[in-house]
């Protein structure tokens, strides 16, 4: 038996629950010792690597002899792609990845409040059209797409973020179900007070749903963060770290300089990974949280 | 109070992110490509986006190039050089027209793309710079012209090197085996089996070869192709992939029905090439290298040079490549991954199934003191050998294959056609072929009649180098692929069918004893041609039409 002080100073007495060792839990215990050293080891020889030299690396070497960290600043100041330096890449994933959050959670909730709370013509179909195009699986869409994004000015521009934000995609769904959960109360408060639409929508409604739309935000952030394709195929001239660590590595096989392509690559992970590291409780709160309640 | 950590180290890099783009010194070796050095001329009123061909001779000298038109030619023109990684990839583009460059070099073949490359006719008119009364198309070779003659109209301005494909073998290796001189370079094929069983003796292999094809690197296949045409005969072996072969006696063409019978004609020289890889490649038989199966040409290069070969401390002596090899392990020289070693490259063995057509070398012995004849390096040829004979001897031993799909084009779509077509009648000049080679440590990477030497060039150019351009001097340069053969094309012809399917090359089905035996492989062409010949024939016929 073991004593426990509760929050209010009391002391109480708490049963130690015995833990049953059955083979299901060892053999359970052991496929997922073996999985997480199947992910967790090759990340460490990938980060063992990066801190190699080429010829460590060549004559697979599994540690260095002296970390070589100026690989980090090698891969940081040297690594090009299409004459876009890895600074300039930073740059061009910080605009792609918050430009893509900001636009298309913003528009996903603009949308999605407007066609949950008011009544007009055309709403039904609006939520409707939003289901039914995610439903259809649309094959060979992307030539009529790189045409239609060069037609607005979008190819090879970050006006891209702009131009490809529907509004009515999966985060429109999303929005739409939160605010459909919103008391309308709230704005007819609001209203009486002389309160408008847009301070109703920003200052009542929006903080309303800022746990959903903190993880749309977060999810799309990393997603647009290790895109290589949309980059590659929309804009070629303004290569993202992912899509340009990812032309790259032709050189990098050709030339065999994996250490520095590997720091590159550690290089690129860090910020998704120090934002899981901050928001990880609120992401795994929505995740696991939500649905159960009562 | 972690998330204010955090944070704090999230803002910290993003802020370096702005300061470390300053200075800073070079990195390892085998670092980045650098063309920015260009981006001082960006500012200029025209520009010429230039994508080329990242391969082994590296990319100084596009840049050194494209320097020396820019600062002393043409003020006028910014070039921006673009390195490119995947030559399908670039001709996708072109053929697509969408996002085009200007100007490509491009390594693949660009055959029958009319429609959407500018035609270069007039190009070949234009004056070279800096040579009064030399027009560009008296800088490039016969053999090449012709070849890139596409019914009286060129699309493409041919750079292949022309150097082909060689065996080379490690000097330094050998004379450390045998005794410097005290060896004997093998001067046909069973003479090199011979060479290779002594090796192995002395504990080195004959020979390695990039069995793991994926990222490209196996020319083996060159080399049968060699010993196919020597059987032949250059004349006979270019007239094969035209559709004729020898029927009594004379040069016929081939008809709708005549699959087996193309095939039976050059049965003889088939069975000795195919014979002479089996016997080369297959594992048992210990002459390739024990690991070549898990090699790549990077791995190949490296323990070729002394470097480590996984699983194995055994080295070889020999390989078979092209005139670049020394640019590919230049940056692992400087890292210390490979020994600084001498190699040479050899004209290609001769076939010893050679002697079948000619009656009057009656053996492999007779054979070599043939070509130490034709060599030159004996005087008189043996007693009692045709003219006719040592002529057959001469003329396979003159005979290289490369593969002639290497060329400048302009998409139709390009912007400043004019000034992409001065820029090509500059780089024809000696002057852009000597800084080329200058940029190469002296290759001729602009194949347009300048000969590098070390007086111009400041340094002794090196042994490999100069034994490359002697063996391609004066040769036969077969052109393995024919892009330019209609019937070749349309038939999809070739002198042998392997049914095995290993899903690698030839030399790989070999290794893993997954190829069609040389016993059947007169019987699989035949059967494979059975197949296809007469549809195809249909279409090659719509094609004359």
């Amino acid at each position: 038996m073991k004593t426990a002080v509760t929050s209010y100073g009391n002391k109480i007495t708490v049963n130690k629950k015995r833990v049953k060792i059955s083979a299901v839990n060892v053999v359970a215990t052991v496929i997922f010792a073996v999985y997480c050293l199947g992910i967790i080891v090759p990340l460490l020889y990938g980060f063992s690597i990066s801190l190699q030299t080429r010829a460590e690396y060549i004559n697979f070497a599994y540690f260095p002899s002296v970390p070589q960290f100026k690989n980090y600043i090698t891969a940081w100041r040297d690594l090009d792609s299409m004459g876009n330096s890895v600074p300039v890449m930073f740059l061009n994933s910080l605009w792609f990845s918050f430009g893509t959050v900001i636009v298309n959670v913003l528009c996903s909730a603009f949308t999605g409040y407007i066609v949950a709370k008011y009544k007009f013509p055309g709403r039904n179909f609006i939520y409707y059209f939003a289901i039914i195009t995610m439903m259809i699986p649309i094959i060979g869409a992307l030539p009529s797409q790189i045409k239609y994004v060069a037609a607005l000015g979008g190819y090879n521009s970050p006006l891209y973020v702009l131009v490809m934000t529907l509004g009515v995609g999966g985060s429109f769904i999303i929005f739409y179900s939160t605010f459909k959960g919103v008391d309308w109360g709230y704005a007819e408060a609001a209203f009486i007070d002389g309160a408008g639409h847009f301070t109703i929508f920003f200052r009542i409604m929006l903080p309303q749903v800022i746990a959903p739309m903190s993880a749309l935000a977060l999810t799309d952030f990393i997603s647009a963060w290790a895109n290589v394709e949309t980059p590659i195929i929309f804009f070629p001239d303004l290569p993202t770290l992912a899509s340009g660590l990812f032309n790259y590595e032709t050189i990098v096989i050709k030339q065999d300089i994996f250490p520095t392509y590997y720091a590159g690559l550690f290089t690129c992970m860090l910020p998704t990974v120090l934002l899981f590291v901050i928001f990880q409780k609120n992401l795994m709160d929505i995740q696991i949280g939500g649905g159960l309640k009562g | 109070m972690k998330a204010k950590i955090i944070s704090f180290m999230l803002v910290a890099m993003l802020s370096l992110s702005a300061f470390v783009g300053c200075g800073g010194t070079g990195s390892e070796s085998g670092g980045v490509i650098d063309v920015g050095k260009t981006d001082a001329y960006k500012d200029r009123e025209k520009k010429i986006d230039f994508s080329f061909y990242y391969g082994g001779y590296g990319t100084d000298w596009f840049t050194d190039v494209a320097i020396d038109y820019m600062e002393n030619v043409d003020k006028d023109v910014y070039i921006h050089l673009i390195p490119d990684f995947d030559n399908a990839l670039a001709r996708t583009k072109i053929d697509s027209q969408t996002g085009v460059y200007d100007l490509y070099q491009i390594g693949v073949d660009c055959f029958d793309r009319g429609l959407v490359l500018e035609s270069l006719d007039d190009l070949l008119d234009y004056d070279v710079y800096g040579e009064t009364g030399v027009k560009v198309r008296d800088k490039i070779d016969a053999l090449q012209l012709d070849a890139y003659n596409e019914n009286g109209h060129y699309y493409q301005l041919p750079r292949n090197l022309a150097t082909g494909f060689n065996w080379v073998y490690n000097k330094t290796l050998l004379d450390s085996v045998f005794g410097e001189g005290a060896y004997t370079i093998p001067r046909t094929t069973d003479e090199f089996f011979e060479f290779g069983d002594t090796l192995l003796d002395k504990g080195v292999y004959l020979a390695a070869f990039p069995c793991d094809n994926a990222s490209g690197g196996d020319y083996t296949v060159y080399s049968y192709e060699t010993w196919f045409a020597q059987m032949m005969g250059f004349d006979a072996y270019n007239k094969f992939y035209d559709g004729y072969y020898l029927k009594d006696g004379e040069y016929v063409m081939s008809e709708a029905t005549d699959n087996a019978a193309i095939i039976d004609a050059v049965k003889t020289a088939s069975e000795a090439a195919y014979g002479a890889a089996e016997r080369l490649a297959t594992k048992g038989n210990r002459y390739m290298h024990e690991r070549s199966a898990g090699m790549d040409f990077k791995a190949v290069n490296r323990g070729f040079y002394g470097g480590k070969i996984t699983g194995s401390q055994v080295r070889f002596a020999f390989t078979f490549t092209g005139g670049w090899l020394e640019s590919e392990v230049a940056s692992d020289l400087k890292d210390n991954i490979v020994k600084d070693e001498e190699a040479r490259a050899i004209k290609a063995p001769v076939v010893s199934g050679i002697i079948e057509k000619t009656p009057t070398i009656d053996g492999d012995a007779t054979l070599r003191k043939v070509i130490d004849f034709v060599d030159g390096t004996v005087a008189s040829a043996p007693e009692g050998v045709s003219d006719e004979d040592i002529a057959v001897i001469a003329d396979a031993r003159n005979i290289v294959t490369d593969l002639f799909c290497d060329a400048f084009v302009i998409p139709k779509r390009a912007k400043n056609k004019d000034e992409v077509k001065k820029f090509l009648a500059y780089l024809v000049s000696d002057r852009a072929q000597k800084i080329a080679a200058k940029a190469t440590k002296g290759i001729s990477v602009l194949p347009y009649g300048y000969v590098p030497t070390a007086e111009d060039m400041g340094f002794e150019i090196s042994g490999y180098t100069k034994s490359v351009n002697e063996i391609s001097r004066g040769a036969n340069i077969s052109d393995w692929a024919k892009k330019n053969s209609a019937f070749k094309k349309y038939m999809n012809l070739s002198w042998y069918y392997d049914a095995s399917g290993s899903g690698g090359t030839l030399t790989y089905a070999f290794f893993t004893g997954k190829a069609t035996p040389v016993s059947k492989i007169n019987a699989s062409t035949k059967e494979h041609y059975a197949r296809t010949w007469e549809t195809d024939f249909k279409n090659y016929l719509n094609w004359t039409k």
